[in-house]
């Protein structure tokens, strides 16, 4: 009799904590991202407007249009590839917020994986959510994984061999977004997110994409820009102009590797006519020597596991006291994007695009993130989207 | 008058004196144009070529340079950047080994044509991680005539202290958009 109690019991524990995990996945799930967009936004978009092969998935995200009708180059800027990267997603957002072009036309997207955005990595006790501090409030995010959600796109093959290059990878980086590019039409949801993202990049003759990244400081391609061959001379200028005079610690510049298959900076450039970049910066919370994965190590980016891990030489990018702060991040990120297109327009002026509006290295490290932020409860209607 | 002359006088003979103080040593020279290459395929002979170009010097890179492929043309100095990229080798289908015999070779030819060799470090301490940046440094500063370093590179003094164990020249500029300065 007391066996059966006991059993009961147990069962009613299971239950309960299962109830509770399944309203903490669920609201993580259904959480919607506001977005209050610069009054100078000329169009949303959706990525299944240039490809069907996306349209009722999760990973139908929002691309917001920015056209001057002033003839010159395109950009698009592209973030939450990785959703446990979050300075990645806030970087384009800092963009959608505050944004005015003069010349050209800029594109952003800023969960261009939705999927990977609505779980958790197994094991690792991520934060479900972030938050930033602003004037009027503050603003929350979902905080995510570096894969798609399975419940989005199940099951995982034994083997990912990548279309269309053949090469054999990893069984779950099939939900890797930045192992899926060009994409496939008729593949699973990661490599048709990126087909679609490829359409939209030759349909709209874009001229350089960015991808934010953020990378451990284990990792030796770290606080770098990575190229397409095609924008090696750009890439090396606004390198070495940011650690000349804008940056404390040094932006370097990586090759894009010609053999290695899937990520933006190959096949973006490889399969359309875009140039294409990645930006890599320093975020000790994925460094697998890490302390207490909490809000609090997202946000100020100190650890005192991984200084120690430093003082033993085993970093690839510098950390001290000070920590790899989200604000820095963010303001490296965003100054990285600038200058680029800068030096863009200076090395290729037929792909000019002039910017307005967009807080300066200073401006953000000064007043933080969070004073360039819009408050979406106080933003005309017409100007709030949903991510 | 009197004294304003004297005191003229005496202003531009120190103005005179820290010229030819700050004036570069004849072994430091270096004369255009240039030739760079990278020995571990990292995009430093690729940001020489662009501060040269911003610095109105004349600057050729070629990261694929062989011995068999030089060609000696008005080059007056052969610059190679030591420092690795995996990503750049994997990018090139190549190795450190591979690189530091591609770099040998075509310094030997320089050197016979008559090139000025300079062994440069330009991306700072990231080039300076790993046993590849040791094995690519060391092979390419010991052929040079000159070494061009930036602050980044030689904080903790070790191209001070080589250039100085070695009897060689040593250039130092503040990073790499300073390179275009002393081309």
């Amino acid at each position: 009799m007391k066996l059966k109690w006991a059993k009961i019991a147990v069962l009613l524990v299971m239950a309960a904590c299962a109830a509770v995990a399944g309203f903490l996945f669920h609201e993580q799930r259904v959480y919607r991202e506001a977005v209050a967009a610069s009054p100078h936004l000329t169009q949303v978009k959706k990525l299944s407007d240039y490809s069907p092969a996306i349209k009722g998935t999760v990973n139908d995200c929002n691309v917001y249009v920015f056209d001057s009708g002033v003839p010159g180059g395109t950009a698009l800027l592209i973030g939450g590839t990785h959703a446990e990267e979050p300075v990645a997603l806030v970087s384009a957002l800092v963009f959608t917020e505050n944004l005015k072009v003069t010349q050209g036309r800029v594109f952003v997207i800023h969960r261009v994986n939705t999927s990977a955005s609505t779980n958790t990595r197994l094991g690792e006790a991520y934060p479900r959510f972030f938050h930033v501090e602003a004037p009027w409030g503050v603003q929350k995010w979902r905080m995510g994984d570096r894969v798609a959600n399975p419940l989005d796109s199940w099951p995982d093959p034994e083997v990912y061999i990548h279309y269309p290059s053949g090469q054999n990878l990893a069984y779950m980086d099939i939900r890797n977004l930045n192992r899926n590019w060009p994409g496939k039409a008729d593949g699973l949801l990661t490599e048709r997110t990126t087909f679609a993202a490829m359409e939209l990049i030759r349909q709209e003759g874009v001229d350089l994409t960015i991808d934010f990244h953020e990378a451990e400081l284990e990792y030796p391609v770290e606080n770098t820009i990575v190229a397409h061959e095609r924008g090696n001379e750009v890439a090396a200028m606004t390198s070495m102009m940011l650690t000349s005079q804008t940056f404390r610690v040094p932006i370097g510049m990586e090759f894009s590797p010609k053999a290695l298959h899937g990520l933006s900076h190959r096949e973006v450039g490889d399969h359309s006519d875009a140039v294409s970049y990645l930006f890599e910066v320093a975020e000790p919370m994925l460094d697998r020597i890490r302390g207490i994965t909490d809000e609090e190590l997202l946000m100020s980016g100190k650890d005192r596991f991984v200084m120690k891990a430093g003082e033993h030489n085993l970093l690839y990018a510098p950390i001290d006291e000070s920590g790899w702060p989200f604000d820095l991040r963010i303001a490296r990120h965003v100054t990285t994007a600038q200058t680029l297109i800068q030096v863009n327009n200076m090395l290729h002026p037929d792909q000019a695009i002039l910017m307005e509006g967009i807080p300066s290295y200073q401006d953000i490290l000064d007043q933080g993130t969070g004073a360039f932020l819009r408050d979406p409860a106080a933003a005309p209607p017409e100007q709030v989207y949903y991510d | 008058m009197k004294k304003t002359a004297l005191m003229l006088f005496l202003a531009l003979l120190v103005l005179s004196l820290c010229a030819v103080a700050e004036a570069p040593p004849e072994e430091t020279k270096l004369e255009g144009p240039y030739l760079v290459t990278t020995c571990g395929q990292s995009p430093g002979a690729v940001m020489v070529g662009m501060s040269a170009m911003q610095a109105g010097a004349k600057a050729t890179y070629n990261n694929a340079l062989t011995a068999e492929t030089f060609e000696p043309g008005e080059f007056k100095t052969l610059i190679v950047t030591a420092g690795t990229s995996m990503k750049g080798m994997g990018a090139a289908g190549t190795d450190i080994n591979a690189e530091i015999e591609r770099c040998l070779g075509v310094i030997k030819a320089a050197r016979e044509a008559g090139l000025k060799i300079v062994g440069a470090h330009i991306e700072g301490m990231a080039r300076r991680t790993d046993s590849s940046d040791a094995a690519s440094i060391e092979a390419v500063m010991a052929e040079a005539d000159v070494i061009l370093v930036v602050t980044d590179s030689d904080s903790d003094g070790f191209f001070t202290a080589y250039a100085k164990e070695h009897e060689k020249p040593l250039i130092v500029v503040k990073d790499a958009l300073e390179i275009g300065k002393v081309l």
